[in-house]
């Protein structure tokens, strides 16, 4: 092993990376979804609400407190109830509520003041009508008729439904693309390097003073750089919180060490770039679907094999990082399925290049 | 330069080492050297030495075994059997303590066509702990000092032959292997590479080459060896192969302007050119030596 001729190697493709329109493509698109989704989904559900006051009301600050942490209310006030129905129509507001002069002042005095919710039809009113009695009646004064107290439970299920419920569906979806980063680097990016190499000789040229080995231990180097950084700017362009940096870490560096070898494989294995294109994203999308789709109504036996792939142990691994408290545990046997992948990866890889000749 | 006796063919004479193979050290010695594939036998036991200094030329059609030999000659290849030395070391037991004293201009333009010309040499001085200053020399060397900072990929075939020659000397190698290194070339650029091959010898490098081109070995090369099924049929200096298989003919002009052509080893055609030397009828003799491409046609029966 040629330690100067690994870092030369490892060195030239990190900078190529930059002249590659192909590798920046392959490394923005994740990076690119990550912050899409982070956008467009909201981390809590929200509703505009438009309301047409005669005087001053305490109903906004009311029904914020009525509807606590669960979901984000955003009031406008519009001059005229026309104006409210104009906006519901418009969807610019969700919900709209016209509220008569006087109002508060007649709820504290015991009277019956009408208040008009206006909602599209089939429209959900977003928690709106449910928490407004409670607000109405504490703005008269009244206790309510039974003390209420809720319990959430974590869902008992360990699947990706639950962990999706639990975590949210903006944090489960923005980790399941910080898995498709990972793949695209090591099933896609890194097999290009090795490919190209040996597709335009320069590998001849290479092998001249270095080995097999060297290059490939390079390409694994730059692999391993290349998702090292893409992590640390996924994370800090989306906002990930992450509870267990510990746990996160080692789950992505397992993840990445497992799927590298196999992207060599790859790239070892085929003849060409063009035939890469073509069968790269097999791989890709046998290794992503289990994210997305296990749990979907699957027999047991196309369940069990999701399990065991890499790619689904990741995301056991990293849900239990970001949640506050771990969904799936036995990081053991993730960890060790995952070294499982890693050594029949590296030892096909070994093999194949111990026979290979330019 | 030697041929083990057993790999010429039963025609061919045995060859002579030549006056300065014999007083030199060997660069290369290769010993029944065989390469199998599953399906064919690339290299079929070739024993043959190249003397250090000296440029030799390995000729054949493609599919000869050329390429394979240079191989397994350069570590990219296991022999099947046989055994191989350069510089003393066996290319596949020791290919570690070989690998920084050669190098190889292969037949395909493999530069990175991304980079500069100038980053290139710096990639690959890198790699074998060169100094970064022998890539300014060597730029200039292969005159592309103004090309140096474009891409690769605006090069033409010539420039990048040149830059294949150059990254090929990063690491000063004591013997250098070029695969058909003007293939596809211009006259200039052939010509260019050809003079920048000639001054690698003068400064002392064994130069192991494979050309198509008759005329190129011919005028490069001290010695020459045929490939043709995997086997060498033939290796000599280039002089004693064209007088071994060429044509020893003569074309006489005479006064008549009639033009005859003889056979020198013909006693009827010596008496006829007697017979007009006496009678004062010629007016030129040319001497027809035969061609390497004649020498090839012979041995193997089709032109390269």
């Amino acid at each position: 092993m040629n330690f100067r001729v690994i870092w030369n190697i490892a060195i030239k493709d990190w900078r190529s990376a930059s002249r590659d329109g192909r590798i920046l493509l392959a490394l923005l698109l994740p990076l690119g979804l990550g912050l899409l989704y982070n956008v467009i989904i909201p981390e809590k559900p929200s509703a505009t609400i438009v309301m047409s006051a005669a005087d001053s009301t305490r109903l906004p600050e009311m029904l914020k407190a009525s509807v606590g942490t669960a979901a984000i209310l955003n009031f406008s006030s519009v001059p005229t109830a026309s104006e409210v129905y104009s906006r519901v129509n418009s969807k610019s507001a969700d919900v709209g509520l016209i509220v008569p002069a006087g109002f508060d002042a007649a709820l504290a005095a015991g009277a019956q003041p009408t208040i008009q919710v206006v909602q599209p039809t089939g429209g959900a009113s977003f928690g709106v009508l449910a928490t407004l009695d409670a607000a109405l009646r504490h703005m008269a004064g009244q206790q309510p008729p039974a003390a209420v107290v809720v319990h959430s439970t974590a869902p008992s299920g360990t699947d990706p439904a639950s962990a999706m419920t639990q975590l949210g569906v903006r944090k489960y979806m923005v980790l399941g693309i910080l898995v498709m980063l990972v793949l695209m680097i090591a099933v896609y990016i890194l097999p290009v390097l090795l490919t190209e190499e040996y597709e335009k000789k320069t590998a001849d040229a290479l092998l001249m003073i270095g080995s097999q080995t060297d290059m490939v231990i390079s390409k694994a180097l730059v692999g391993l750089a290349y998702v090292a950084m893409a992590t640390i700017i996924f994370v800090i362009a989306t906002r990930l919180a992450v509870p267990n940096p510990l746990l996160f870490t080692a789950a992505i560096a397992a993840f990445a060490i497992t799927l590298v070898g196999f992207g060599l494989l790859l790239g070892a294995l085929v003849r060409s770039v063009a035939q890469l294109n073509n069968w790269s994203s097999l791989p890709l999308l046998l290794l992503l679907l289990p994210v997305y789709f296990s749990s979907l109504a699957l027999p047991s036996v196309v369940k069990a094999v999701m399990d065991a792939l890499p790619s689904m142990q990741v995301v056991r691994l990293l849900v239990d990082s970001l949640s506050a408290k771990p969904i799936y545990g036995n990081w053991l046997v993730s960890f060790g399925i995952m070294a499982a992948w890693a050594a029949a990866g590296y030892v096909i890889l070994v093999r194949s290049l111990s026979r290979r000749e330019t | 330069m030697a041929i083990a006796a057993g790999e010429s063919p039963p025609s061919a004479p045995a060859p002579q080492p030549s006056a300065k193979a014999s007083s030199t050290a060997a660069a290369i010695v290769i010993d029944g050297l065989t390469k199998q594939y599953p399906k064919v036998r690339a290299v079929d036991g070739i024993s043959l030495t190249v003397q250090a200094g000296e440029i030799f030329s390995l000729l054949g059609h493609n599919g000869a075994g050329k390429t394979t030999t240079i191989k397994m000659l350069t570590g990219r290849a296991r022999p099947t059997s046989g055994r191989a030395q350069v510089l003393g070391f066996d290319v596949a037991t020791q290919r570690d303590r070989i690998k920084p004293l050669i190098n190889l201009v292969a037949e395909e333009q493999n530069l990175y066509e991304r980079m500069s010309g100038r980053e290139n040499l710096a990639f690959f001085a890198r790699l074998y702990g060169a100094p970064d200053s022998i890539v300014g020399e060597l730029m200039e060397t292969v005159g592309l000092v103004d090309a140096a900072k474009r891409r690769v990929k605006t090069y033409s075939n010539g420039m990048k032959q040149r830059l294949l020659v150059a990254r090929a000397l990063v690491n000063q190698p004591r013997v250098l292997f070029l695969d058909e290194p003007t293939a596809g070339l211009d006259p200039i650029s052939a010509r260019q590479v050809r003079d920048l091959v000639k001054s690698l010898s003068r400064s002392g490098t064994t130069v192991f080459l494979t050309t198509h081109y008759m005329e190129e070995a011919d005028e490069l090369s001290d010695h020459v060896a045929f490939m043709a099924g995997g086997r060498i049929v033939a290796f000599d200096t280039p002089r004693e192969l064209k007088l071994r298989y060429g044509n020893r003919t003569a074309t006489v002009l005479l006064r008549s302007r009639e033009e005859a052509t003889i056979k020198l080893a013909d006693p009827a055609d010596a008496m006829r050119l007697e017979r007009w030397m006496a009678d004062d009828d010629v007016m030129t003799i040319h001497s027809n030596e035969g061609s390497l491409e004649d020498v090839f046609i012979a041995l193997a029966g089709r032109p390269l």
